[in-house]
């Protein structure tokens, strides 16, 4: 269970987050909305101490992640797995080294192990034959779905993605709403979800805090988003073309 | 605004010293760095030599053609060119020379990557991963830096010797034997340590200052761009500054 | 083959830290590869001397001055240095500050101990020789080159009288030649008989110097004594060095004179040959002058013998 309570973050002049307090539940999905620059990323960051706030806390499991030692906190991101928007790959190794790279940093696996355990999460995002390349020869799904490989590859119990459908065509989005959706489906994996692509939100969440005006505009669950009546939030979900008609959703959360 | 622009270089010094702190404590964590130790060292140090060893010959060769220029003369002995030569290339240029070259060569390559690293959010993805990313990404650097730029200072200083010695010979301004022994006359011990000492201090300030502007780089490609000019101009002056004050402070 | 990068960067660290050892020590005039001893010398002064300056035995380099540093306990300059190890340092050498600190060209000279003594054992004192002859030199040759200039100027002033009065014609001074002629011959045929009393002299010196040496191997506290009176030695060498002084600058008030025509040598210069002599003469000086303008350490060193003897 992750609590945020009362981050204030600011950058410079500029305020970004004022007074925002959310709490996600262990094995949830929660997608996390708003428009383009309205604070997402900041606070998905906030989660796993990649920024610190500049009040307030943020609660991982029970720890203060901002009050332990950088080693302890270390020791906490390992329960992430974390998909950049970019990818984030490294593009000083190979897609094998990518994604043996946490594997040979923190498990005591053997090299052999290792290489099995490399083919097995690249078929788990429906990717093979691709482990000599470079991640500049690959495309922007394929990209994706190695991050997505290597974020799992220490089997974490929080999973954030960070606008993981933007600049992708839908057919490929799709691909990455049902592979989140499958990662998801695991017992004992939380996901937490940015995004401003409405239809992933209703294709994968369960729960959806809105962000507007530095601030949680709206909390809530799927059904209870279709019914509210806040004007800020309808604006936003009716400006997505994917309003209409009931998504597809055939897996139970 | 006035006063941000007085404390933005003083808070800029603030984050560097803090950076470099946090690399020290991540000294110890060797597992983190060693393989990259030896990777950094390839291409800060080996992968340099050549462009360090043709920039020692050369300047050997002209300081040698352009104090015989200048010292043409009957009441001096030729074999004072070499007395000139020598100290010159171990005191000054070698370490110089190999240092402004470097700054571009090593402290743009180390900036370049590390901004990169930094707008496309590897950093952020080694971080996310529950890696210490200065342990991994700052400190084989700055440590390649130390150790990897005597050796570029001895292969600047040496090769510069020999072609200072070839030119003469060759070129028909002092045998090569006289060369030497104006060379041993003035030849004090102190001054290759000296060097030595001049390469430690270039090489760190060199890699830290790359390091420092590229992990801090903001603002996309252009960000990467301004990151990596910055590192090699910077390190030049700040090269400059580091040999004067070891110049006073030491002599 | 691929190489590890581990192995690339140890095998440039061992080579440049080779290279750096080596081209050290061959800066410093030492064997790359043999090993050296190393000794210490106290001295009241320094100059000139920097560490790296070579020591040498017989004029042969063989190893290089360490370290100088202040030795405030013994009030005097503590030399460290060191030498190959074939050479051996017996009871009884010393060791001496030699060349000109003006030209930068300044050694140690390691004079060796009659052989067969007790060897000096490394990391002990060689004991030092300050009060040297050639030192003293050096410290004057500024001045004496002072002096020569002036000589040779005036010189130079007289000789151009010479000519201008030599341009008038006139007899006298072929009988003045012939007599100079004849007298040249006269000494010629001295100085054949006095080469032989020369030669004899020069060998009782030999056997003088020999039984000197005798003396020095048998008696060690006759020494302290001949020392003493080298040092009186000295003192009068000093004191004739000034009186040379005093004597040129009476030189200089009797060319002084001459070149205002005064004397016999006003009315000596109407031969022509005389003339010619003396142009063939002022070449040599000239050619003579031009080496010395090349080569001054050459002569310095001439100089140095002679003031010896």
């Amino acid at each position: 269970m992750i609590e945020v309570r009362n981050i204030d973050k600011s950058f410079g002049p500029l305020e970004v987050l004022k007074q925002v307090s959310i709490t996600i539940e262990d094995e949830e999905t929660l997608a996390i909305i708003g428009r383009s620059g309205s604070g997402k990323s900041v606070l998905m960051k906030h989660l796993m101490g990649l920024i610190t706030p500049d009040r307030g806390e943020v609660i991982v499991d029970g720890v203060d992640i901002n009050a332990v030692s950088y080693g302890e906190l270390r020791q906490l991101r390992r329960k992430f797995g974390m998909l950049f928007q970019g990818g984030a790959l490294f593009d000083s190794m190979s897609v094998f080294d990518n994604l043996a790279f946490p594997l040979r940093t923190f498990s005591e696996l053997s090299e052999e192990e290792i290489t099995a355990k490399v083919e097995e999460n690249l078929k788990e995002v429906q990717l093979e034959g691709v482990e000599d390349k470079n991640p500049a020869e690959l495309s922007g799904g394929m990209k994706k779905r190695v991050a997505l490989a290597r974020a799992i590859a220490l089997t974490p119990q929080y999973i954030i993605y960070d606008e993981p459908t933007s600049g992708l065509d839908p057919e490929t989005s799709n691909t990455i709403n049902d592979l989140i959706r499958s990662l998801s489906s695991r017992s004992n994996v939380t996901s937490i979800v940015v995004t401003h692509d409405m239809h992933s939100v209703l294709t994968i969440a369960d729960r959806a805090a809105f962000i507007h005006d530095c601030d949680i505009h709206w909390v809530g669950t799927i059904e209870e988003m279709h019914r509210a009546d806040d004007p800020t939030l309808s604006a936003f979900v009716r400006a997505s073309e994917y309003q209409v008609g009931a998504p597809d959703r055939t897996a139970s959360p | 605004m006035l006063d941000r622009r007085f404390l933005a270089p003083i808070e800029a010094l603030g984050q560097y010293v803090l950076l470099l702190t946090k690399a020290f404590q991540s000294l110890n964590e060797v597992s983190i760095y060693r393989k990259n130790l030896f990777k950094q060292m390839v291409a800060i140090g080996i992968e340099s030599i050549p462009i360090v060893a043709l920039a020692g010959l050369f300047s050997g060769a002209v300081l040698t053609v352009q104090t015989a220029y200048q010292l043409e003369s009957p009441f001096i002995p030729q074999s004072i060119i070499g007395s000139i030569v020598v100290p010159s290339m171990v005191l000054e240029l070698g370490a110089v020379v190999t240092g402004f070259i470097l700054a571009g060569r090593v402290g743009a390559r180390i900036a370049a990557e590390l901004g990169t690293m930094r707008v496309t959010e590897q950093i952020d993805a080694l971080e996310a991963m529950g890696l210490n990313s200065i342990g991994y990404l700052i400190v084989p650097r700055v440590l390649a830096g130390v150790f990897m730029f005597p050796v570029l200072y001895i292969t600047a200083t040496g090769v510069g010797i020999a072609g200072g010695v070839g030119v003469a010979h060759y070129g028909d301004f002092l045998s090569a034997g006289e060369f030497v022994a104006g060379a041993r006359q003035f030849f004090s011990p102190f001054d290759p340590m000296f060097g030595l000492l001049k390469a430690f201090v270039f090489g760190f300030i060199i890699t830290s200052v790359a390091c420092y502007k590229g992990y801090y780089t903001g603002g996309g490609a252009e960000g990467v761009g301004r990151s990596t000019t910055e590192a090699a101009v910077l390190s030049c002056v700040y090269i400059l500054f580091a040999n004067l004050a070891l110049a006073i402070l030491i002599l | 083959m691929k190489y590890s990068d581990e192995l690339k960067v140890g095998i440039a660290l061992v080579v440049a830290a080779l290279l750096f050892i080596l081209g050290l020590r061959y800066f410093q005039d030492l064997p790359l590869f043999d090993t050296t001893d190393g000794y210490y010398t106290l001295m009241d002064n320094a100059a000139g001397l920097s560490a790296g300056s070579a020591v040498r035995v017989s004029g042969v380099p063989v190893g290089a001055v360490r370290r100088i540093r202040y030795a405030p306990d013994a009030r005097q300059v503590r030399i460290d240095f060191y030498v190959e190890k074939s050479v051996d340092i017996p009871e009884g050498s010393h060791i001496a500050i030699t060349g000109l600190s003006q030209l930068g060209d300044v050694k140690m000279d390691l004079t060796l101990g009659p052989a067969g003594r007790d060897l000096i054992a490394q990391g002990e004192q060689v004991p030092s020789q300050e009060e040297d002859l050639f030192g003293d030199l050096a410290e004057r040759a500024p001045t004496l080159f002072n002096r020569a200039d002036t000589v040779l100027v005036g010189l130079d002033r007289v000789l151009s009288g010479v000519s201008r009065q030599l341009e008038q014609p006139d007899s006298d001074l072929r009988r003045t030649l012939q007599s100079l002629e004849e007298t040249s011959t006269t000494v010629d045929r001295l100085l054949e008989t006095e080469q032989q009393r020369l030669a004899a002299t020069l060998d009782s010196v030999a056997v003088l110097t020999e039984s000197l040496n005798r003396l020095v191997d048998t008696g060690e506290e006759n020494l302290d004594l001949t020392l003493e009176d080298t040092r009186q030695l000295i003192g009068r060498l000093d004191r004739n060095l000034d009186s040379v002084e005093s004597s040129t600058d009476r030189l200089d008030a009797i060319l002084t004179k001459v070149e205002n025509g005064e004397g016999t040598l006003g009315l000596l210069v109407n031969d022509p040959t005389l003339y010619h002599r003396m142009d063939s003469t002022l070449t040599r000086v000239n050619t003579l002058v031009e080496d010395f303008q090349e080569n001054p350490r050459r002569y310095l060193q001439e100089l140095k013998l002679v003031e010896i003897f």
